[in-house]
């Protein structure tokens, strides 16, 4: 009898097995594939009677999503293919039911700021099959589109305004767990704002980046890997590629393909301190096929050069340099090596006056500039925060050091962020003695300090320009995270998107028509 | 009339002793040894109630040296079979215990009546209790009996060392394994008329070099996937054990505990980034002197004296910065000193009553010292005092078929933090006093039921991390309030026992409870580099348990838990209604025993269910189910000496308590003991 009951259960156990290993999906790979410009279409027949349902109404109004195919913008060819999707109806003012396909197929010409889409559908409205044609021009650069619409086998002549559509991939992480997610912000007609979270997954130490014009996620420490999302999908996981253990990468550029269809090569910062430079990352193997050593370039006790921050500007890489020892407790000046990128060799070392460049580097049209935020050093428990950072100018034309911009005892803080929307309006992220967060305005031009446009007790952990005219905070506060949206003109507040997880980190997925 | 405090006077005898053991002090011989339930002798791991003297209407269980003899296990297999309990371990020499779901902070360990939680933060490392030298191991779930001086949310565990026998007597067993692992245990003992002595000596040692799935850091993709071994896991240990006891007068007896440890291992880090340098080492010495004196004043009081000495060195050498977020190299070093003292005084009072009273004053300090700071690397000394004073009213009705024992637990302390030449600035802690209580009942319902219940508050104190930070990115909040924990449980024992017949014993207990923790600690980020420790969180944790013992006749005996929780927060905040990560939701253990003719097979089963590993409870990273199975066979040779073969994780699976933490797969291990 006991020996039965050993027997049997222990068959039910060994039977009761676990689910096994998890089913292998093996990922599609970096592809070619570059996100779209969408445009959000407005189209109006006022003058339109339609009869739904037994119903008259006059005027028809159209609500379409058009998804430009980048390949067919970039190729010098006028004509161009998009997908157009139906969002809504509205007959007289009132919500209708419509049929039309998922995705529409446009063939139309772009040239010189005109375009036409050809007549595209059907769209059922009622007992009305629907087909449009539009034809217009760009207004404010390529952000808009106005011109006339006209429905097939219908003498009445509507219009059509098409908004650019404004999309943020903001990667988030309460700092918990092991993983975080990504969030999407978008903004239809530069009204309507929506954040649509848990998108992907990530680790909890994740930078968003958009880089030749696909979206990636750099998995920092202990995950030492870059993540690939889908450009055209819902931006799931395409690829994802070690860059070495412990290797803690920060950051990457990418450098335009040399060929048609090569999915291109990534330029890795690697902070780890056996690392410490760039590793050049295929991304159609994932393998680290070479690495540009920047230890020569440190001059610490332990001779790691900690690079940070990349840049791809005029066809060379720009990588700041934190020059710290192993502790964190000797900082030399910063550093900006110049990378050529072909030769994969530092052609340049630029000396900074400030210490610990820091998450902050960019460049701004608008002056013809490189900016570069230095932290100077944070506090820790053991050591008050020093104030030898503030913001540095590069002129990239003479590839020199302009000096100091910003001193950071003008700005109270560690600057953690740099973002520069005209050549008299930036933006800067401030971290003071007591950890209160400020963002503050100054002048690119002449470093003048002014206003403070948000601060918080709470952690803010970066700034971002959309290019658009809208400067994005992450407000990373544990118990109310938010993504908040300011006009980058004014200051003024636009939106506080409530997140599910506090943001770290946004990349700007909006593109536009050329 | 004498026979209820007799008996009160017994158990009280064993409050806040945790050291002291019935075997020693051995009731008049009209006294009944225990106010409770009827004790069944049901012959398999872990049975409730049995001896678990200290609070007599806590469920609690208890695990005796019989039940493990002659298998190959620990500290922590032991304790992950019992019922609403959670073991977690990181694949080597570290585990830590979890109760009804709280946090590992929340669960007070004792070893021989000592608290080895320390004020510098982290829940008790199981791998520092040997099990060599271990006679029994009693867990109160949700509850910490009045006795004790140290209280928490969770509960208590409470290890026993060894004793005496009867005669003198010594064993050697030797144990060899899978992953380069082995083990030596040696004890002898013996015993006068007037004293006793028992010296334990056991090393153990292991490679730990495993296989494990390693998905090279990328979990999105299963292309560069491989099979890994496991670098840098292996640890070497030696652990001394002893106590010696003398009567001293007519009632008196002096006791003395000793135990050492010294362990040294590798941390290989996490499953993609092994650190193949990083070293922890750590030694302890513990000493606790006991003076009991029962029966004083006519029989109608009992004294007890106590006083403990423990003494921790660690060391965390990570030269590269391997492990941890930071990355920074750190050779840190701590030394951290614990001296207490305890007075205990029960008194048989009129009204059927018992009072127990309890007064415990213990100072702890920590030297902390990083070798890897350039120039000065004396941190500093942090330092807290705790006095605490329990009060506890056992009253009986009804012929002892129905008590309930109110009591009541003041603590204060006040915890210091004074920088060294290598430390920060910081603030004071403020000093504080909380008040704390606890009522319980049992009612023999039946002489084959009883019902009990609990309700009960307690406390966790912030620990020195949380209060001062430390020297990265933890910043200290002097202003943090202790974790408050309220707990509510109910449920009944019923009992069935015969000598004769094919069903010799069966037990069934089930339980429901729940615990509400509110002011939980979290560390939150308040700075592109620094974390805080804040005040905000609350949980609300409701389960039921099951447990069901049985004995077939002469040779087979088995056992059933089941833990069902349901562990939701209930901050109020963007995860409010979510599962807690890190606590499965079902847990299920079985064991069985089969004696046949020289020799016992035994098989255990564990299923462990599914638990997030984030707050937001994110599916598609869920550490999934496990099942484990062990099984094993004793063969006795001859007398005293006796053979066993065992084999763990039978099914060889791949799994994980942490994420990114594996756990050994298939192991075999040989034991053979002699006890002469």
């Amino acid at each position: 009898m006991g020996i039965l009951i050993v027997v049997l259960l222990s068959l039910g156990g060994l039977l009761a097995c676990g689910p096994g290993l998890p089913d292998i999906h093996p990922l599609p790979g970096a592809g070619t594939a570059r996100l779209q410009p969408i445009y959000d279409v407005s189209v109006r027949y006022p003058s339109l009677e339609i009869i739904v349902s037994g119903l008259s109404y006059r005027g028809l109004d159209l609500d379409v999503e058009m998804a430009f195919d980048e390949s067919t913008l970039q190729d010098g060819d006028p004509s161009f293919e998009a997908r157009a999707r139906v969002l809504s109806v509205s007959a007289g003012g009132v919500p209708q039911a419509f049929e039309a396909p998922q995705a529409i197929g446009v063939s139309g010409s772009y040239d010189d700021g005109h375009i036409a889409t050809g007549f595209f559908g059907p769209i059922r409205v009622g007992n009305a099959g629907l087909l449009i044609d539009l034809e217009g021009t760009t207004q404010d650069g390529p952000r808009r589109l106005t011109g006339a619409a006209t429905l097939y086998g219908f003498p009445d002549q509507g219009t059509f305004a098409a908004v650019k559509r404004r999309r943020y991939l903001v990667a988030g992480s309460d700092l918990q767990a092991e993983i975080g997610k990504v969030a999407v912000v978008t903004v239809r007609y530069d009204a309507e704002i929506t954040i649509e979270n848990d998108v992907e997954i990530t680790s909890s130490d994740a930078i968003a980046r958009v880089e030749d014009g696909r979206p990636f996620i750099v998995n920092r420490f202990t995950y030492d890997n870059v993540q690939g999302l889908d450009p055209l999908g819902p931006l799931k996981t395409t690829f994802e590629y070690s860059t070495e253990n412990l290797s803690n990468p920060l950051d990457l550029v990418i450098p335009p393909p040399g060929a048609v269809g090569d999915p291109g090569t990534a330029f890795v910062t690697r902070y780890g301190a056996a690392f410490g430079d760039v590793a050049v990352l295929d991304l159609k193997s994932g393998t680290v096929i070479d690495r540009i050593d920047l230890k020569p370039y440190a001059r610490n006790r332990n001779g790691y050069p900690r690079p940070d921050q990349a840049l791809l500007h005029d066809g060379l890489i720009y990588v700041t340099l934190q020059d710290a020892d192993a502790t964190f407790t000797e900082f030399m000046n910063g550093r900006v090596v110049i990378i050529d990128p072909v030769l994969r060799q530092v052609i340049q070392v630029i000396d900074l006056l400030g210490q610990n460049p820091f998450e902050a580097l960019t460049y701004a049209p608008s002056t013809g500039l490189i900016y570069v935020g230095l932290a100077g050093l944070f506090p820790t428990t053991s050591r008050p925060a020093t104030l030898s950072g503030g913001i540095e100018t590069i002129d990239p034309v003479t590839r020199t050091d302009r000096g100091v911009l910003v001193d950071d005892d003008a700005l109270g803080g560690n600057v953690s962020g740099v973002a520069i929307h005209s050549a008299t309006r930036g933006y800067c992220l401030v971290s003071d003695a007591s950890f209160h967060n400020f963002v503050k305005v100054f002048d690119p031009q002449t470093g003048e300090v002014r206003e403070t446009i948000f601060d918080s007790a709470s952690l803010v952990s970066s700034i971002e320009l959309d290019g658009d005219g809208y400067l994005l905070v992450a407000d990373s506060s544990f118990f109310e995270p938010r993504v908040l949206i300011f006009n980058a003109e004014t200051g003024a507040l636009v939106a506080a998107l409530p997140a599910r997880l506090p943001p770290f980190s946004f990349a700007i997925l909006t593109r536009s028509l050329p | 009339m004498n026979h209820l405090p007799r008996a009160l006077l017994s158990l009280a005898l064993l409050v806040g002793a945790a050291a002291a053991r019935a075997e020693e002090a051995p009731p008049p011989p009209a006294a009944d040894p225990t106010p409770q339930g009827p004790v069944e002798k049901v012959e398999v791991r872990g049975d409730a109630d049995e001896a678990a003297t200290l609070d007599g209407t806590a469920f609690a269980t208890v695990i005796r040296a019989e039940d493990f003899e002659g298998r190959v296990t620990s500290v922590p297999e032991l304790l992950r079979d019992l019922v609403g309990v959670q073991v977690r371990g990181l694949g080597g020499e570290f585990a830590t215990v979890s109760i009804r779901g709280s946090t590992a902070e929340q669960v007070v360990v004792y070893l021989d009546g000592v608290p080895l939680n320390r004020a510098l933060g982290g829940g008790v490392n199981l791998a520092d209790l040997p099990l060599g030298q271990v006679d029994s191991i009693e867990v109160y779930r949700g509850v910490t009996p009045v006795g004790l001086p140290a209280a928490s949310i969770g509960g208590a565990v409470m290890i026993h060392t060894r004793r005496a026998s009867g005669s003198p007597a010594a064993s050697v067993t030797a144990t060899v394994g899978s992953y380069g692992s082995g083990e030596m245990i040696a004890s002898v003992s013996g015993r006068s008329q007037r004293a006793d002595y028992r010296v334990g000596l056991d090393g153990g040692v292991s490679d730990g070099d495993f296989e494990f799935f390693d998905n090279n850091g990328t979990p999105q993709n299963p292309a560069d996937d491989t099979t890994a071994v496991r670098h840098n896991n292996d640890f070497q240990r030696g652990h001394l054990s002893g106590q010696a006891s003398v009567r001293t007068g007519e009632r008196g007896r002096l006791s003395l505990a000793a135990d050492l440890l010294a362990r040294e291992q590798g941390v290989p880090g996490l499953d993609c980034c092994k650190s193949p340098y990083a070293r922890f080492s750590t030694s302890r010495w513990l000493l606790r002197p006991t003076f009991e004196m029962p029966g004083l004043f006519g029989g109608r009081v009992l004294g007890r004296l106590a006083a403990d000495y423990t003494r921790y060195r660690e060391e965390f050498d990570d030269p590269h910065g391997d492990i941890g977020l930071t990355g920074f190299p750190t050779d840190a070093i701590h030394q951290i000193e614990t001296l207490g003292g305890e007075a205990g005084l029960v008194i048989a009072a009129p009204g059927r009553q018992a009072i127990s009273f309890l007064l415990s004053r213990r100072r702890e300090t920590a030297d902390l010292a990083d070798h890897a700071l350039p120039g000065p690397d004396d941190i500093g000394r942090a330092t807290r005092h705790t006095t605490v004073v329990t009060l506890e009213d056992q009253v009986s009705f009804a012929s002892d078929r129905f008590v309930i024992n109110p009591s009541l637990r003041h603590e204060a302390y006040d915890s210091d933090f004074d920088p060294g030449p290598g430390g920060g600035v910081v603030t004071p802690a403020e000093d504080a006093s909380y008040l704390t209580g606890k009522i319980g009942f049992r009612l023999k319902a039946t002489v084959a039921v009883t019902v009990k219940g609990n309700f009960g508050r307690f406390t966790r104190l912030p620990d020195f991390i949380e209060l001062f930070g430390n020297q990265g990115a933890v910043v200290g909040n002097p202003a943090l309030d202790p974790e408050r924990g309220r707990t509510l449980d109910l449920g009944f024992v019923a009992t069935r026992r015969q000598p004769q017949g094919a069903l010799r014993a069966a037990r069934l207990e089930l339980t429901i409870f729940e615990t509400l923790a509110e002011d939980l600690i979290q560390f939150i980020p308040n700075s592109q580099s620094t974390v805080l420790a804040q005040n905000f969180d609350r949980a609300r944790i409701r389960g039921a348990e099951l447990t069901f013992a049985l004995g077939l006749g002469t040779r087979f005996s088995g056992s059933l838990n089941l833990t069902h929780q349901n562990p939701r927060d209930v901050s109020g905040g963007r995860n409010d209604g979510l599962l807690l990560p890190g606590r499965p939701q079902d847990e299920v253990s079985a064991s069985t025993t089969l004696e046949a003719g020289r020799g016992r097979v035994f098989y255990d089963f564990t299923y462990v269910g599914p638990n997030f590993i984030d707050r937001s409870n994110t599916p598609s990273t869920a550490l999934p189910a496990r099942y484990l199975h062990d099984a094993g066979y004793l063969l006795r040779l001859r007398p005293g000496l006796q053979a066993t073969f065992e084999v763990k994780n039978a099914a060889d699976e791949q799994t994980y308590d942490y994420a990114r933490y594996p756990l050994p797969g298939r192991s075999f291990h040989a034991r053979m003991s002699w006890e002469f």
